[in-house]
């Protein structure tokens, strides 16, 4: 006979350990934040947010009324400037369990397989010249209002891609 | 004569064929080949492009400053290269891509890594090709995956590449909602029957079950594990009996390490069908390489692959 009562437990064993996984994953990210705002004089904000994928023309012209689709990226602003573009330095991706999780920038995809991994990988992802680029370009932004780094942002889509 | 042949091979262009080679030029990137060896590697590229007519030539362990020096010796200029040879921290890609101008046109290009504790492991180069008159993409994994000096054989990493692997072929036949034209070629430093390739890439041998059950790929490189020419008595054997040569191997000398495999799609389940009589391993002896590695730094021989477009 099937073990249902097994597999019950098994069920609920996974979905325990997919939250403590996402939960790891979601303090590597409080991690990175709260150390590029200190770095930066709270001048960069990094989190990963939903963004609309832009309809191409062909799929516009095919059905207008089409939902449009979704993505998660990691993106960065300036939280001291008012109306601070947002600029994608990364598509993110991860498994419902958390593990693996997915990184994709100009000149590589990263699939990460545990936490050092990830830390590992998004090191790395700042140290891209191009990533540098971008963040610099935010701290360069002419300064609005007094706040604190981690003020948080609504989901947009980013003023320029990765 | 290179002119004639040039335009031999630009003409029928309903077939594509694709090949890879480990060149052994430069492992991780460091150049280690001789004048002598260099100019090998550009006489069996100039045979592979100009003769055996390969669209399509995926290499391994080059340079860039390998493959400019290649195409200014093959005169090459119907070709273009894609480099594939980016370092992202300590990890040095080594694969790049030689394409026909005429007939592919590329999209797309992405270094594929998996990302394991501290270890960081080349899982391929993600290709997308668009050839005239086709709407939907050629998507090429091309991999030179690590060496089992520093990765054993069954070891986990290897596991997690095969795995890896087979999850960006699903992430492309979900985007499609239908099987992609998904084509994987390299050296794996694995053969067809290890792990990491029949279980959990899930590379099989039986086109039957294949085009049963189409998320399985097929791997025709079943068909090259043993010895190319049968025993005759009497006779000298001239056979090799797979792509690339260990001497110290202990059971066998010889391995199947470079392959290339086909999703289903080329099964007649779409425009392409694989041509599966010009698959096979390029043998490398009139280049004066017989036994790959005995005198040299050569220890790989091409593989070859072709598919055609349907009537």
């Amino acid at each position: 006979m099937t073990d249902y009562i097994k597999a019950f437990r098994d069920g609920l064993q996974a979905a325990e350990a997919a939250d403590l996984a996402r939960s790891e994953i979601d303090s590597v990210f409080s991690e990175l934040g709260k150390q590029i705002a200190t770095a930066s004089d709270g001048k960069i904000a990094i989190a990963r947010r939903e963004c609309q994928a832009p309809m191409s023309q062909w799929e516009f012209m095919a059905n207008p009324f089409k939902p449009k689709k979704t993505y998660w990226a990691i993106l960065a602003w300036n939280p001291t400037v008012a109306n601070s573009p947002s600029k994608q330095i990364a598509r993110w991706s991860q498994d419902a369990g958390g593990y693996p999780c997915k990184i994709t920038c100009d000149k590589w995809e990263r699939i990460c397989e545990d936490r050092e991994a990830l830390e590992n990988s998004l090191a790395e992802l700042l140290r891209d010249p191009t990533v540098g680029e971008k963040l610099h370009s935010l701290t360069k932004l002419p300064q609005t209002q007094e706040t604190t780094a981690h003020e948080e942002k609504p989901a947009n889509n980013p003023s320029e891609e990765s | 004569m290179v002119d004639d042949q040039t335009e031999t091979c630009t003409v029928a262009k309903t077939r594509i064929t694709f090949a890879w080679w480990n060149t052994s030029l430069s492992p991780t990137g460091k150049a280690r080949a001789n004048s002598k060896e260099k100019k090998v590697a550009s006489e069996v590229i100039r045979y592979l492009t100009r003769q055996l007519c390969v669209d399509c030539l995926a290499i391994g362990e080059i340079t860039a400053d390998d493959v400019a020096e290649i195409l200014e010796t093959c005169n090459l200029s119907d070709y273009a290269f894609y480099d594939g040879t980016p370092k992202s921290g300590r990890l040095q890609f080594d694969t790049g891509l030689l394409y026909r101008k005429a007939n592919l046109f590329l999209l797309d290009a992405t270094p594929l890594i998996v990302a394991r504790g501290n270890r960081s492991l080349r899982l391929a180069n993600r290709v997308d090709f668009l050839t005239p008159g086709s709407q939907k993409p050629l998507h090429l994994f091309v991999s030179h995956w690590p060496s089992r000096l520093w990765c054993e054989r069954n070891g986990a990493d290897r596991h997690v590449l095969g795995l890896r692997l087979r999850d960006a072929v699903n992430a492309l036949h979900e985007f499609y909602r239908a099987q992609a034209n998904v084509i994987l070629l390299g050296d794996y430093n694995d053969e067809p029957f290890d792990g990491s390739l029949a279980e959990q890439l899930l590379a099989v041998r039986d086109r039957r079950l294949v085009r049963r059950n189409p998320m399985l790929l097929y791997n025709p490189f079943w068909r090259h594990l043993g010895e190319s020419a049968p025993h005759v008595p009497g006779k000298p054997c001239r056979s090799y009996a797979g792509t690339c040569f260990y001497k110290s191997g202990v059971e066998t000398h010889w391995r199947t390490f470079d392959q290339i495999i086909f999703s289903s799609a080329f099964l007649g389940r779409s425009e392409w069908e694989l041509v599966e009589e010009r698959t096979g391993i390029m043998h490398l002896g009139p280049f004066g390489t017989s036994v790959p590695g005995s005198s040299n730094i050569f220890d790989h021989f091409p593989v070859l692959a072709a598919i055609e477009r349907k009537g």
